[in-house]
């Protein structure tokens, strides 16, 4: 179901959160809605499930207006962080309250909310008691509690947050799993960068209440709408250099551009740094950080530029090694210098 | 050592309350058995709990004060709670209208009690303004509410008093259940009637049935209203113990201990009582406390 969200404005009381935010989400896409804490995501999302009344704009779910209906009325289903489960319930009855709801009798409906907790691979768990079950358990319960609900849009509210980090790429990919075969149009709030990176068909940047980009996450990573967007994913390398007459010149860097003259930062990430191949840019080793799967090598260069780039764990790097890098720039993101 | 002497210290007021507690129920049960030897009563005897269930005032009394009990317990308990759920449907959980909802906690039961005759009376402001209003043709006409054997009155200032105190006591608990649970029902398609009603009630459920006790033990021993706004005859157990206990006739005390020890155990009953509820409602609902 597509989501289209027109000039959206909410908040809690006199505290405006969001503000003027347009953004659309395609049928059967996988949006994350990326930023850092406090930056409205976790608003907007209430804002689109209803639980938030909107102050202003309007949301249209598959066309209809639902600014104004019900929460129960909306046809979104969110799955929250801290989970929620009715502990009078069991866990089939849990799962079975959403067609409870939708008026579904009790045979049918505990039939197939033994189906789901089978998706959920929670299959036998339903007579217990959701204070008996782990986070992981608790967790995938809530999700098929949500897709009992038959949702138009799945909203989900940082769900994987409170999970330890195997269990949590076991939820990112029994979601991704269910959200095919169950053919959903799902949004997810993050502020785990890596995580909105890899599920996700788009991710939707946001910082104080706004949208800053939307975009797919390749596009999102190496070409940032700007310099907070850049920095948000950390890690990036800025050279200072100038545009004149078409072409961009620093140390050791020059290309052709479409910008205006004046002087720009030159916006890199650490997998343009090659280090495998000789280049012209010389660099010298400051530190070697052993990661266990891989090693993270800081590497200072000669205009004092220093890139963190990960290599593997079995290349032999020492504090001290000097060497001559490529740049692989690609193509370059060049950020106006206003300072 | 010092460390102790300040929990001690900070012990003491709840020792001292306690010890009064315990020596004033140790008293009663003594001198219930006929022990008092200040009146030459040395021998202990059961004599005067046969008399107390074999008076019928003892036995009106007690099933008067029962009745008083358990209305007013079972209506504060159900508007108290309605009271509750309007707020957190209105979002009135905090400031001015929590301060209003407060406000007749704090008024004494006696004064509850003149309220209640100002306003409800034969001569009262309703009379008043039904005559006013010209639904009445006399004040005579106004039903008799107050110093009815139905105890109506009395009820009615419980009421006044209770419907506060649980919607006061449940709502932090019930706003807590309705802003996370309450609103994953309705997330997941419940109306907002529904929602309360599927989660929020019985998970409520424990803290409900606490509030609704307190109102019952309270109102079962409650001496003020019944003495002002109840009937002659029959009367509330705790007025009939009052005048037997106050009784110029010195030897008529272990009578008034005896029925103060009945009291007291119909009150350790329906405490154990409500510790059993109280612990099975708590392990069906999840161990919510």
């Amino acid at each position: 179901m597509k989501l289209v969200i027109e000039n959206l404005n909410a908040g809690y009381d006199a505290d405006v959160v969001l503000q003027d935010l347009s953004l659309s989400v395609e049928a059967g896409e996988f949006l994350s809605l990326l930023g850092p804490s406090g930056c409205g995501k976790s608003t907007l999302l209430k804002t689109i499930a209803g639980i938030v009344p909107a102050a202003k704009g309007s949301v249209f779910l598959d066309g209809q207006d639902i600014t104004h209906l019900p929460i129960h009325k909306r046809g979104t289903t969110v799955l929250f962080q801290d989970i929620r489960l009715f502990p009078h319930r069991s866990v089939v009855e849990n799962v079975a309250f959403p067609l409870k709801m939708q008026g579904v009798p009790k045979g049918e409906r505990l039939h197939r909310a033994e189906e789901l907790l089978e998706k959920v691979q929670l299959a036998g768990y339903g007579n217990r008691r959701p204070s008996e079950l782990s986070g992981g358990q608790q967790q995938r319960v809530a999700l098929a509690r949500a897709l009992a609900a038959k949702p138009k849009l799945l909203l989900l509210d940082e769900p994987f947050s409170a999970l330890d980090e195997n269990l949590r790429e076991d939820m990112r990919t029994l979601v991704l799993q269910l959200k095919e075969e169950f053919h959903m149009t799902v949004i997810l709030v993050t502020h785990d960068r890596e995580e909105a990176l890899s599920m996700s068909d788009r991710v939707a940047l946001m910082f104080e209440g706004s949208l800053i980009q939307c975009s797919t996450p390749r596009q999102v990573y190496s070409h940032p709408a700007s310099r907070q967007a850049a920095d948000y994913f950390g890690n990036c390398v800025y050279i200072p250099g100038k545009v004149e007459g078409g072409r961009f010149t620093a140390s050791g860097i020059c290309f052709e551009t479409d910008a205006a003259d004046g002087s720009y930062d030159l916006m890199l990430r650490p997998g343009c740094l090659d280090t495998e191949t000789e280049g012209e840019y010389p660099v010298q080793v400051e530190r070697v950080s052993f990661r266990g799967s891989d090693l993270q090598v800081s590497f200072r260069a000669s205009d004092g530029t220093l890139w963190k780039k990960t290599c593997p764990a079995g290349a032999d790097w020492r504090p001290g090694d000097r060497m001559k890098a490529g740049l692989q720039i690609g193509e370059p993101v060049l950020f106006l210098r206003n300072y | 050592m010092k460390r102790q002497t300040t929990i001690f210290l900070l012990l003491l007021p709840f020792l001292a309350v306690t010890g009064i507690v315990l020596v004033s129920i140790w008293n009663v049960l003594v001198q219930s058995l006929g022990y008092i030897p200040a009146f030459g009563l040395t021998k202990p005897t059961l004599d005067y709990y046969i008399q107390v269930f074999s008076r019928a005032d003892f036995l009106s009394a007690v099933w008067v004060s029962v009745r008083i009990a358990l209305w007013s317990a079972v209506f504060s308990v159900c508007l108290g709670v309605l009271l509750a759920m309007a707020l957190i449907k209105c979002r009135k959980t905090r400031g001015g209208m929590l301060y209003a909802v407060r406000l007749p906690i704090l008024v004494p039961h006696a004064v509850v009690a003149v309220f209640v005759i100002q306003i409800l009376s034969q001569t009262g402001l309703a009379a008043r303004f039904a005559h006013a209003l010209g639904f009445l043709e006399d004040y005579s006409a106004f039903p008799q509410l107050l110093f009815t054997p139905s105890y109506l009155g009395t009820i009615l200032a419980y009421l006044w008093k209770e419907i506060p105190f649980v919607a006061y006591f449940v709502l932090a608990f019930m706003s807590s259940i309705s802003d996370t649970l309450g609103e994953a029902a309705e997330n997941l398609g419940a109306s907002s009637l529904r929602s309360f009603w599927e989660v929020t009630l019985p998970l409520s459920v424990p803290v409900i049935s606490r509030a609704g006790l307190i109102i019952f033990i309270f109102a079962f021993g409650g001496y003020e209203l019944p003495l002002l706004l109840g009937s002659t005859l029959p009367k509330a157990l705790s007025v009939q113990t009052y005048l037997v206990y106050m009784s110029p006739d010195l030897l008529q005390r272990p009578l008034a201990m005896a029925m103060n020890g009945v009291v007291l155990l119909l009150s350790a009953g329906m405490a154990l009582a409500y510790s059993m509820v109280i612990y099975r409602l708590n392990r069906k609902v999840g161990g919510v406390k």
